[in-house]
């Protein structure tokens, strides 16, 4: 009854909630603009950008604050003086005590005679007794600990190094929680973003290059597990009291500190272990804790967003931002709502202090809020300002390059077309550092990761999952690409990606990748691995389609060309794997710098030795999830087999592949098919056929299959579409036709000539190996980094 | 001629809607859906009724295609007497069949598209308890097969020749 009373009260509630919500939006936009406009001219007469001063960093202080948390100094100072000794240099350690009732002080002074304390008369929490700590520090490193931490060996060492740069404002330590079973929060690497209109904050798992390098950047530095530089932070202010009595104010300083063209860093060199809201949430209770961290939030975003474009979206999408964010785990939608509201009610009343924040800070400022997130949170991007002071990660050999390979799909072995981007990745891991993110489905097993990490490649994987979100209203992208390429998760786990991976290229394969990153940031060369040209794919469709499908495949291919267009937009420069896309995507975009490399690579088809030949028996293989695949199927069973058969009744027909759709299932019901489905040694099932036949209309790019049976030394029938990417010849490497009765007649020469198969076959695998061949594929692609990267190394 | 009641009542009620079913089209082949509990009782009543389980495996829809494909000339569903929720009868909706709704006491009422008594109850629970997210799909899916298709079609070739022979300037590394 009372979740039914709720349902109902929700929609008239949100609907009184979103004009007031807007009014409130723009009334806070206004007077924002307002302060701006009138403190802009002193910004620009006051210009003082930070001019970076030599500091001696082999000393520190090290401030914690405590109210009542005895127990927890109990396990940070032994490992923090401990620390300190192996360390060596004349640190000061200082503990700001917020009037504290159960000992604290006296304990101290007792068992701690080496720490200075600072004993306030009462709670001044998180901030301002953070600045009483910073008052007595006098070292030109602070470090600010928490008190529920307890510091792991070498941990102050990475600290002070990473500050005697002068452009680090802070450096960040790894944190890990004291108890290991814990979801990792927090965990020191730190990124953001602003998405429709609001903040997202997160701390990531630091990936293997952040953990390799010995800095990495982060947004911002932890204020209980990091060390700043002292002169940068009062410059800066310290921690802002707008924030008290805590959460959001280290943020509100590292952000302060980015903009103002400092760096902050993080290392994973240096770590703790952290009791993890071990005060706050206990003493002030979850609901106040988060109740206080949005409203922060909010401040943070008055206080410090100076970009127009960026607070204005901010607040006017602030009343829709309050509802949706009003779905809070454990609460009903009304409760979510309230707290919503009442936490925007709570910073209201700040909005005065944070607008003289504002207009302080704005004379400092070289950065824009747009490079602040890029910077902080891609390697690459900080790696352009920060050069050395990230430290350097090493090739498999001297001058390799470090890559980043982004694919919809983890190329394997003996699988789809992709074992041909595993045996040029293979080639390429000999020389340059390789991350390979990609594709998986649900429930695949690890395989085809393990077999590219063994190969030196670093493989991070993410699991593919359908869009849940309503969009594409107008058509602009593809229906498959939207539905099954378009889910946010899938496009975070590519943006996390590029921002964590050190890289120097970015290398697309597939065009599902390059849909994905339509929009992502950008902080290297693209080149892009065109294997399927969208829009001459769905043209050739629509080249095929008859009746009414005609005008919907039509329409398919505008749509599927227009998006490829916007897509190739970024990209530096493209390879081709056939002339044929090459030629469609140049006439469409001038001066698109486009390679043509072919694939290839030896072929993994298995021995087959001790099978026989069977007569008039033609095999078709092919991964039937790929739509040219089942067309082609089709056609060969429906138009060409019964012009076969008519000479020759006992022909058939042999279908093998992966994901048969029920259109080919019901193929095998015909008169000399069969549909065999997945079968593991596809050498021996090539040694049975007769022929090998192509009959593919659609489609595009270099096809795998045709590289397989020529290494199998099969005399081959195909379509002039599906020896594109190849230099092959009619009648020389195999035989092609277009029609049915032209192909049925090809297909019906070749079984009755078998000298013509044997020439053919050897002509073909002949062909394969000189033109195929890995390194000459390889050696394309270094040509295409080089012109990318700037130069051989 | 096929006859499919749904039994989405109690036991006592199921057999008397069955036998006046069975009495109303005594020449047809009667099939009638009941629950797991009250299916042997109601088949050793009525040996005459093909009787189902109402709960078959493969989901709703592969459900409803089944029975489409059965062709019931009449869909009957159990009628409670009141104007509260059954979802039944939109299965019988989707049949696309002449379908009723019968109570214990004989009392018959059309279930039809134009009438909201059939579907009212279900989209109003429905809407009560459901996920913005999936309206909004909802929503977003309606107008892509509507306006958005309409604005699509003019606007995509225009798109499309706009975007067609414009010079590549790759943007510039951040």
């Amino acid at each position: 009854m009372r979740a039914a009373l709720q349902a109902l009260l929700l929609p008239w509630l949100a609907l009184l909630w979103l004009p007031i919500g807007f009014a409130l939006g723009l009334s806070l936009l206004l007077a924002i603009l307002v302060v701006d406009a009138v403190a802009w001219p002193f910004a620009v007469r006051r210009r003082r950008p930070w001019q970076p001063r030599p500091r001696d960093a082999s000393a520190a202080s090290i401030v914690t604050v405590t109210w009542n948390g005895r127990h927890h100094l109990e396990g940070l100072l032994p490992s923090l003086r401990r620390e300190v000794l192996a360390t060596g240099g004349d640190h000061q350690v200082i503990v700001v005590d917020n009037g504290s009732t159960d000992g604290t002080v006296e304990w101290l002074r007792a068992e701690h005679p080496w720490v200075e304390i600072v004993a306030l008369p009462e709670n001044r929490y998180f901030v301002r007794g953070n600045r009483a700590g910073v008052e007595r520090a006098t070292r030109d490193v602070l470090v600010f600990l928490n008190n529920d931490m307890v510091v792991q060996p070498g941990f102050l060492g990475p600290l002070l190094d990473g500050l005697r740069d002068p452009r680090v404002f802070a450096v960040a330590a790894e944190v890990f929680f004291k108890d290991p079973r814990k979801r990792r929060e927090e965990t020191g690497r730190t990124r953001g973003e602003l998405r429709a209109g609001w903040l997202k904050l997160a701390h990531v798992l630091p990936s293997r290059d952040e953990r390799a390098l010995a800095y990495a950047p982060t947004l911002w530095a932890g204020g209980g597990s990091a060390a700043f530089d002292r002169a940068a932070y009062l410059a800066i202010g310290g921690f802002d009291e707008l924030y008290d009595p805590f959460y959001m104010e280290d943020m509100g300083l590292s952000y302060e500190a980015w903009k103002r063209g400092f760096l902050v860093l993080f290392t994973a060199r240096s770590s703790v272990l952290h009791e993890h809201r071990g005060t706050s949430r206990k003493a002030f209770g979850d609901d106040y804790v988060d109740a206080m961290i949005r409203r922060n939030q909010h401040l943070f975003l008055w206080r410090n967003l100076t970009s127009t474009p960026a607070i204005a979206r901010v607040l006017l999408l602030l009343p829709i931002g309050v509802l949706l964010r009003s779905r809070r785990p454990g609460r009903s939608r009304l409760q979510g709502l309230w707290f919503e509201v009442r936490a925007l009610l709570r910073a209201l009343p700040r909005l005065p202090q944070a607008l003289a924040g504002r207009c302080r800070s704005r004379p400092f400022h070289v950065r824009a809020d747009a490079d602040v997130f890029a910077h902080a949170n891609s390697i690459a991007a900080c790696r352009r300002r920060a050069g050395a002071a990230l430290g350097e990660l090493p090739t498999p050999r001297p001058g390799g390059r470090r890559i980043l390979v982004l694919s919809a799909r983890l190329p394997r072995l003996g699988h789809d077309g992709s074992w041909t981007v595993f045996r040029r990745l293979a080639a390429q891991a000999k020389v340059h550092r390789l991350t390979l993110f990609g594709f998986v489905e649900p429930g695949d097993d690890d395989g085809a990761a393990a077999a590219l990490r063994e190969l030196g490649i670093e493989v991070v994987t993410a699991v593919r999952v359908r869009n849940p979100m309503p969009g594409n209203l107008h058509h602009a992208i593809p229906a498959r690409l939207w539905r099954d390429y378009g889910a946010p998760a899938m496009r975070d786990a590519v943006v996390r990606a590029l921002e964590s991976v050190d890289h120097e290229l970015v290398q697309i394969e597939y065009p599902e990748m390059l849909h994905l990153l339509h929009g992502a940031p950008k902080h290297a060369p693209w080149l892009y691995v065109c294997h399927e040209s969208l829009g001459l794919a769905a043209s050739r469709v629509a080249a095929v389609a008859r009746g009414p499908a005609r005008l919907v495949a039509w329409f398919r291919a505008v749509q599927a060309t227009a998006h490829e267009l916007r897509l190739l937009r970024p990209v530096d420069h493209v390879i081709a794997l056939s002339d044929a896309d090459s030629r469609f995507l140049g006439e469409r975009i001038q001066g698109l710098p486009c390679t043509v490399v072919p694939c290839g690579g030896e072929v993994d088809i298995g021995e087959a030795a001790a099978v026989v030949e069977e007569p008039a028996t033609a095999l078709f293989v092919g991964y039937f999830r790929h739509g040219p695949n089942v067309e082609g199927a089709q056609w060969l069973c429906e138009a060409i087999l019964p012009l076969l058969r008519q000479g020759l009744p006992q022909a058939r027909v042999r279908l093998v592949g992966r994901d048969a759709p029920p259109a080919v299932q019901a193929l095998a019901e015909r008169p000399g098919v069969e549909v065999a489905g997945y079968v593991a040694d596809l050498g021996a099932a090539m040694a049975q056929a007769t022929v090998v036949v192509l009959p593919l209309r659609q489609g595009s790019g270099l096809r795998g299959k045709l590289l397989e049976a020529w290494a199998a030394g099969k005399a081959v029938v195909a379509t002039r579409v599906a020896c594109e990417g190849t230099a092959a010849r009619d009648g020389e490497h195999c035989l092609i036709a277009d029609e049915p009765a032209a192909f049925a007649a090809a297909v019906a020469r070749l079984f009755g000539d078998p000298e013509l198969r044997a020439r053919l076959g050897a002509a073909g695998r002949d062909l394969a190996q000189r033109q195929h061949g890995t390194a000459g594929i390889v050696a394309a692609y270094e040509q295409v980094y080089a012109g990318l990267c700037g130069g051989a190394r | 001629m096929k006859v499919a009641v749904f039994l989405t009542t109690g036991r006592a009620a199921a057999d008397e809607l069955l036998g006046r079913v069975r009495a109303r089209w005594s020449m047809a082949d009667v099939v009638a859906f009941a629950n797991d509990e009250d299916r042997d009782w109601l088949r050793a009543r009525h040996p005459d009724v093909d009787l189902r389980r109402d709960k078959p495996p493969g989901g709703k829809v592969a459900f409803v295609r089944a029975l489409r494909r059965e062709a019931f000339a009449e869909v009957v569903v159990a009628w409670h007497g009141g104007e509260r929720l059954q979802p039944l009868r939109l299965v019988a909706l989707a049949l696309g069949r002449r379908a009723v709704a019968i109570d214990e006491r004989g009392r018959e009422r059309r279930v039809a598209w134009w009438a909201p008594w059939s579907w009212g109850p279900h989209l109003l629970r429905r809407g009560v308890t459901a996920d913005p997210l999936q309206v909004a799909r909802l929503g977003a899916a309606a107008y892509r097969a509507t306006i958005g298709l309409l604005l699509a079609v003019a606007w995509l070739p225009l798109r499309l020749w706009l975007l067609r022979g414009r010079r590549h300037r790759p943007g510039r590394a951040a």
